[in-house]
This record gives structure tokens, C-alpha cells and sequence, in this order.
């Protein structure tokens, strides 16, 4: 028990892209844990570093541009301080934007934390010709200062000596900004009605409370049941001698000091000429040059990368080498031989076994298409394309009721539709969540479905081309009649763009591996459940009555008796399906137009078991289900309506 | 000294000072403060369509032409030798290819 209280806490604390999870890494290494903070769903890492002889845990918080909390994140972030307790705090900053990372420094001082700061991306700051003079800086604060540059390396070992000869510091709160004499005070005399002690120095509390913070609010009044009133009296007060929200004067004014703090340990050098990737950059952000990268970027990762590479080359070798040729035939000929009941037989092996199917489908069809889709997903993401992207379709994005933030979701749902909904939880606004909750259900395939899709119909362009426009109509149509139906404000859009940056390979990489270690632990007990599913189907009779059902619905889209099977594989998952799809192709029961119309029935499909559950939790029940029952009959009515017009207008292949 | 105008009513390539931020939504207006966009900061307008780009200090930032409309700035003198040295950079890069 005593072991426990006694390892020290350190927490990262800064807004997001400074370069927290690259220090957290580097002292961490193994051993992390990550978890979603008690009674919400932001995520919080955890891990032990050794510093000296002694060991440390060391917290990620989530990412905050200020202590006086507008988002999950940040209030997530501001309950772990004050409730863990860190005995050290590293405030995390970007170098080239000091002045407006000091402000969370300003207020942490405030707040009365030990803490340091550490100023990273030096490298970029150097390039903007910035000089930092880190002996006056740590004056003006009261804190050591630390310079890094994280993705290289540099200055962390200076970080670790000085975590060392700091953790054990007392913490000292301290006024670095005077504000103006009406609001100071208001904050002593706030102050001095405080009875109870907290963890936060009293001038911090005051200034929360001044800025009218509901959490603060709240503590106060259960905490100063004497004072609550009187407190609150004086707040009225003083914002009614302000024009603008005090929260809006008290920064200005803390601003201001920090251009003085800087002005005296910040030199503005020359900045260097724009270097290659600031043009490109440039040239990504111009529709007149941004629509061809962003078209060439979808062709060389998607198509090349995802279709041909991923869902045809490995697959090719995994499922046919491997499994085909290989494996499965002598798991049949263990289980026919060993085992004999036909019923056990045909739950663990042949058509419909978990071995030769279940696992089969997951290991070899679906890993490595999602793994090849995850690895691009991660070198874009760390490239810094992604808010490039998103400033490049918010107009666009805006017809159909989402902002271009939304570009992160979308993108990562044609990996996994599952993940990608988790995703829309940092979507703004309720009515953007539910608009992509669905359009991710209805209209974007998964990179499973993707690549299969992609190999399938490769040999037929006309197919192909037809199956992206009639997918990316229904998309931006029925986006565009979602907006209209769902009442809410717009949407608004604003979004820092980060320096291009080249991908760092092991970023890259352990991004990429976490995110298939997520797929794997989530998909491969679901084809299992799939297999035991399909054989109990079978064993009872029950999977042939469906089938029997939906071959008259096949049948209305002019397709042949088997497809039916295929569209109910697609009930347990999507991709599922679009496998039993790649397995019909290969035995060439289908033409070109049947595939392109099944292809395209199959796509705007409801989601996989997976994809429905994560959109119960994140949407409710009632949304969810109201989705369901739109997306069913409304797929096949597309596949019904594209059948028909291909077949009036003579076009067969 | 100029008049205040909003940044969606500026040409590409001016720079100047923030003078208000008019929004309804406080929310929203504390987020601007913390990425770095409140009064006295120092701005260019990089881009207008299809969004907003402005550059505040050593960073740029993308807004919709709503928000853009509730910034007020005053532009600063126009520099013109900026935008010729600008194009001189470009192209020596190309020549260097
Ligand atoms: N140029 C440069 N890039 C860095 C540095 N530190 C981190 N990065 C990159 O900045 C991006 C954001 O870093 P990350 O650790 O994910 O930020 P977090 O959101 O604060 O955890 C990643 O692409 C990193 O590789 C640095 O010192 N210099």
C-alpha cells in the first residue's frame, strides 16, 4: 500500500501537437497503460520512467489550451490535476508560439503548481529566427526552463536531470500578472471569504470564479456554505462594470504581460526563406493545386497502396499461399480425421469453419488491407496533411451540415467505420455528431470493403467508376438532405494548420500498430462470433430460411440466387461480406454489372455488428436504430434503381 | 489612423492589428483567444477561399468566412516589396530543381 503513495506523479501538460507524446514515449517506453478517465471517454496514458533510482509515474494528459476549461479534454486534464495531485507538473510548449503558450504557464503559476516548463519544437523555432533566452525567461516565471527538441532528441536528458532535481520542490503559487485594479480587487476580496483549503492557491479560484467556471461554482458552493452568496454577489458586481465577458479582460490583460515577459527574453531574428515544404504547403491549401494533390494522394494511397498493394498482392500471398494452399487443407484433414462428429467438423473447419473461415477471413483478408489502410492513415496524419485538408473541403462540408473538422472521421472511416465513429466524438456540435454517425453507416466504406471492392472491379473500370459516383452521390446527397431535415446551427470551422513536417518512421509506426492491435483485439473475437453464428444457422436450419428470404430481395436487383449469401455475411460484418463477395467473383458466377450493383448495395449497407454497437453507445439507442431502418430498405432501393437504369440504358459488361 | 475593418472584407496579402473580436458565442470567442487571436495581435491574411487563412505570429490558422467576419482588424501601410520578394523566392526554388 505504502509503495503506492509514494511514487512520485509527474504530469504533460500543454495544448495538443507540441510534442507531449514524443517526451511521454521517450521516458516512458514500455509499459504503458492507456484508459478512458473515470465517467468519461477522453483518453489518459499512463506509464513508469526511472529517474535516478527511483521510479516515476509519468501522466499524458489531454491536450489544453487553458485552465479555465471550454472542452472534455480540458476539463479531464484540470480534474487530474487537482485530483492526483502531480508533484510535478512539465508544462509543454511549442517554441515558435511562446506568446500564445504562456498564457496556460501564467495561469498553472496561478494555480500554484510546482512545476517547469519545457519549450520544444526548437528546431522550428530556430528556423523563424527565434532566440530564446531561457535564463531570463525562467526569472520572469520562477520555474526552470528546458529546451528540446523531442523528435530529435535533443535537451531531454537535461529534462530528466531536472524532473530529478525538481520533483521533491515545494510548490509555490505566484501573481505573475497584475490585472486591473477594479479585478484585483474583486480577487482579494474573493480571497478573503475563502474558509476551506484547497489545492489551487485562492487568487486562481478567485479568477475562475470571476470567469464565471461552473466546476468552481460548484465546489464553491458546497465548500463556503457561509460565504457562497456573498461570493457570488461580488462577481455579479464586477461583471456588470465590464462591456465584454470578464473571462475576455482578463486574458487581454494577461496578454499583455506576456508580450513584456517576451519582449525581454525573446529575440526576433531573420527568418529563413520559405523552405520546399512551406510551398507545398501552400500549393496543398490552393484548389487550383490542392484538388490534384489531394486526387493523387487518394490515388497513390488508396488505390495503389490500400487496393492493389494491400488487398491484392498481400492478400494474395496470405489467403492464397498460405491458407488456401497450405493451412486450411490440413486443418480439414486433422479435424476430418480426428474428430468425429460432422457437426464439431464443420464448426471448427471447411466452408464454414472459425479456423478456415472466421479466422481466415480475419487474418488474411481483413488485416492486412486495414494494416496497409491504418500505415497511410498515420503518414498523413504525423505529415500534418489531414487540417490541410480540412480547410480544403469546410466549403463543401458545409452543404452537407458538417464542418471541415469532419475530414478526420470521414478519412478514417474508409479504414474502420467502427473506429471512426468512436472519432466523431470531438465533432462540436450534437447535429455534426449524428450527421457523420450516419454518413459513416450509410456512405463510406471501410478500407475491408475498399480493397476487396477495388480488386474486384479493378478489371472492369466502367464498374468501378460507376461504383465510386453512384457511392459518392448518395454521400453528398443525402448529406445535403440530412442537413436540411436535422435542425442545429451551422457548424463553424477553425483550425490551427501546423507546419508540414516530415513523418517520423517510428511515430509512424506505433501509431499504425496500436491502431491494428485495437482492430485485432475488436474484430477477430466478432468473425469468431460470425462463424459459431453462421454454423448454428446452418446446424438448425435457420441460415437457409434467411437466404431463402433475401434470394427473391437478390433477385430484384437481378442478381443470381448466390449473392444472397453474401448480403447475409454482410449482416455480421461489413467487410465480412464484401469477403463472401471476393470469394463469388473468384468462382466468376457474377458479370460485371451484377458485381458493380452488388458492390454498390453492399457498400451503402448497414454497418457491421461492430460499427452498430459503437454507434449505440455513441448516439443512443433510438438514433442508432432510426439509422438502421433507413439504411436497409434504402440500399437495396439504390441497388434496385441502379440495376434498372443500367439495364434500360443497354449498358452491360 | 484607418478604420477598423472585418478580415473578410481585406484583400489577400494585408497585414495588421486586431482591434475586436465580435461573437455571440463565448465559447467560441475563448477558443480564438487561445489560438492566439485576440486584440493587439499582429495578423497577415494569407488566403480567402475556400477558406480563411491568416498567419498570427509563427503560425497560421484556418477560419470559416463566418468567424472571419467577426474579427475587426486595422490594416497596417501596405509593404509592396514583400510580395516581389515572395515571387523571387518561389522561383529561385524552381530554378534550383
Ligand atoms: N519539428 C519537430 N516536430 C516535433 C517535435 N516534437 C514533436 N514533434 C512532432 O509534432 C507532432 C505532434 O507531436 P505529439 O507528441 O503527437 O503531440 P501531442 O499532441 O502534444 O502529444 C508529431 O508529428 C511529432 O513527431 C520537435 O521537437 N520538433
Amino acid at each position: 500500500m505504502q509503495e503506492f503513495n509514494t511514487t512520485p506523479k509527474i504530469a504533460l501538460v500543454g495544448t495538443p501537437n507540441v510534442g507531449k507524446s514524443v517526451i511521454f514515449n521517450a521516458l516512458t517506453g514500455a509499459y504503458v497503460t492507456v484508459s478512458n478517465y473515470p465517467g468519461t471517454t477522453v483518453e489518459v496514458s499512463r506509464g513508469k520512467a526511472r529517474l535516478g533510482k527511483d521510479q516515476v509515474e509519468v501522466i499524458d494528459t489531454p491536450g489544453m489550451y487553458s485552465f479555465l476549461p471550454i472542452t472534455a479534454e480540458e476539463n479531464v486534464t484540470r480534474q487530474l490535476l487537482l485530483r492526483e495531485k502531480p508533484d510535478l507538473v512539465v508544462h509543454v510548449v511549442d517554441g515558435k508560439n511562446l506568446e500564445r503558450m504562456l498564457p496556460l504557464t501564467i495561469q498553472l503559476r496561478e494555480a500554484g503548481f510546482n512545476m517547469i516548463l519545457t519549450i520544444n519544437m526548437m528546431d522550428e523555432a530556430r528556423h523563424f529566427g527565434l532566440e530564446i533566452d531561457r535564463e531570463a525567461l525562467s526569472q520572469q516565471l520562477g520555474i526552470p526552463v528546458i529546451l528540446t527538441t523531442a523528435s530529435l532528441g535533443e535537451g531531454l536528458g537535461e529534462l530528466r536531470t531536472t524532473l530529478r532535481d525538481f520533483i521533491s520542490s515545494e510548490a509555490t503559487a505566484e501573481a505573475l500578472v497584475q490585472y486591473d485594479s477594479s479585478i484585483e480587487t474583486a480577487i482579494s476580496n474573493i480571497g478573503s471569504l475563502l474558509e476551506h483549503e484547497y489545492i489551487m492557491a485562492k487568487r486562481s479560484i478567485s479568477l475562475l470564479l470571476l470567469q464565471e467556471d461552473q466546476d468552481i461554482q460548484e465546489l464553491i458552493k458546497d465548500k463556503e456554505p457561509r460565504n457562497h452568496q456573498k461570493i457570488l454577489g461580488i462577481t455579479r458586481e464586477i461583471k456588470a462594470s465590464f462591456n465584454e465577458p470578464l473571462s475576455y479582460a482578463i486574458s487581454i490583460q494577461r496578454q499583455k504581460r506576456i508580450k513584456e515577459i517576451i519582449a525581454s527574453s525573446v529575440k526576433q531574428g531573420e527568418s529563413r526563406p520559405l523552405s520546399f515544404t512551406e510551398h507545398l504547403s501552400k500549393w496543398m491549401m490552393q484548389p487550383l493545386t490542392g484538388i490534384p494533390i489531394l486526387l493523387f494522394v487518394v490515388y497513390v494511397g488508396l488505390f495503389k497502396f490500400v487496393g492493389e498493394f494491400g488487398a491484392g498482392t498481400i492478400v494474395d500471398f496470405i489467403e492464397g499461399e498460405l491458407f488456401e494452399e497450405r493451412l486450411n487443407p490440413w486443418i480439414d484433414s486433422m479435424v476430418l480425421t480426428y474428430i468425429p462428429w460432422p457437426s464439431l467438423q464443420q464448426l471448427l473447419a471447411l466452408d464454414y469453419g472459425i479456423f478456415t473461415m472466421g479466422i481466415r477471413y480475419a487474418v488474411a483478408i481483413v488485416l492486412p488491407i486495414v494494416g496497409a489502410f491504418f500505415l497511410f492513415f498515420s503518414l498523413i496524419e504525423d505529415s500534418g496533411y489531414l487540417p490541410r485538408l480540412a480547410m480544403l473541403v469546410d466549403r463543401l462540408f458545409k452543404k452537407i451540415g458538417l464542418s471541415g473538422r469532419a475530414v478526420i472521421p470521414m478519412t478514417l472511416g474508409f479504414g474502420c467505420g467502427t473506429m471512426a465513429t468512436m472519432v466523431t466524438r470531438t465533432l462540436e456540435t450534437r447535429r455534426e455528431r449524428i450527421i457523420s454517425t450516419f454518413l459513416l453507416a450509410l456512405a463510406v466504406p471501410c478500407s475491408a470493403q475498399l480493397g476487396l471492392i477495388l480488386a474486384l472491379l479493378a478489371g472492369t473500370p466502367l464498374g468501378l467508376a460507376i461504383w465510386a459516383g453512384t457511392v459518392a452521390l448518395v454521400f453528398l446527397l443525402i448529406g445535403y438532405l440530412t442537413a436540411k431535415l436535422i435542425p442545429g446551427e451551422q457548424p463553424s470551422f477553425y483550425m490551427e494548420l501546423p507546419p508540414l513536417r516530415m513523418p517520423k518512421l517510428s511515430n509512424v509506426l506505433y501509431k499504425t500498430l496500436a491502431r491494428m492491435q485495437w482492430y485485432f483485439v475488436e474484430i477477430v473475437p466478432l468473425f469468431i462470433l460470425a462463424s459459431v453464428l453462421i454454423w448454428f444457422g446452418h446446424l438448425t436450419g435457420g441460415f437457409d430460411k434467411m437466404i431463402s428470404l433475401l434470394i427473391p430481395v437478390v433477385n430484384w436487383l437481378n442478381l443470381p440466387d448466390s449473392t444472397a449469401e453474401v448480403f447475409l455475411f454482410g449482416f455480421f460484418r461489413r467487410d465480412y461480406g464484401a469477403a463472401g463477395l471476393y470469394d463469388l467473383a473468384q468462382s466468376g458466377a457474377l458479370t460485371g454489372l451484377q458485381l458493380t450493383v452488388t458492390a454498390v448495395t453492399l457498400t451503402l449497407f448497414v454497418p457491421c455488428i461492430a460499427h452498430f454497437i459503437v454507434a449505440i453507445k455513441e448516439r443512443g439507442w433510438k438514433t442508432a436504430i432510426l439509422m438502421v431502418l433507413f439504411i436497409f430498405p434504402f440500399a437495396f432501393l439504390v441497388g434496385k434503381v441502379l440495376s434498372t437504369l443500367l439495364i434500360t440504358l443497354g449498358i452491360n459488361f | 489612423m484607418e478604420n477598423p475593418v472585418a478580415l473578410n472584407q481585406i484583400t489577400k496579402g494585408t497585414r495588421g492589428t486586431i482591434v475586436s473580436i465580435y461573437t455571440d458565442d463565448e465559447r467560441r470567442l475563448r477558443k480564438l483567444l487561445a489560438m492566439g487571436i485576440y486584440p493587439g495581435a499582429q495578423i497577415e491574411l494569407l488566403q480567402r477561399f475556400p477558406s480563411f487563412i491568416i498567419s498570427v505570429g509563427n503560425t497560421q490558422i484556418a477560419l470559416d468566412s463566418d468567424i472571419a467576419a467577426e474579427i475587426k482588424l486595422i490594416p497596417s501601410p501596405a509593404r509592396p516589396r514583400r510580395r516581389r520578394k515572395r515571387w523571387r523566392i518561389s522561383f529561385s526554388w524552381l530554378n534550383m530543381q
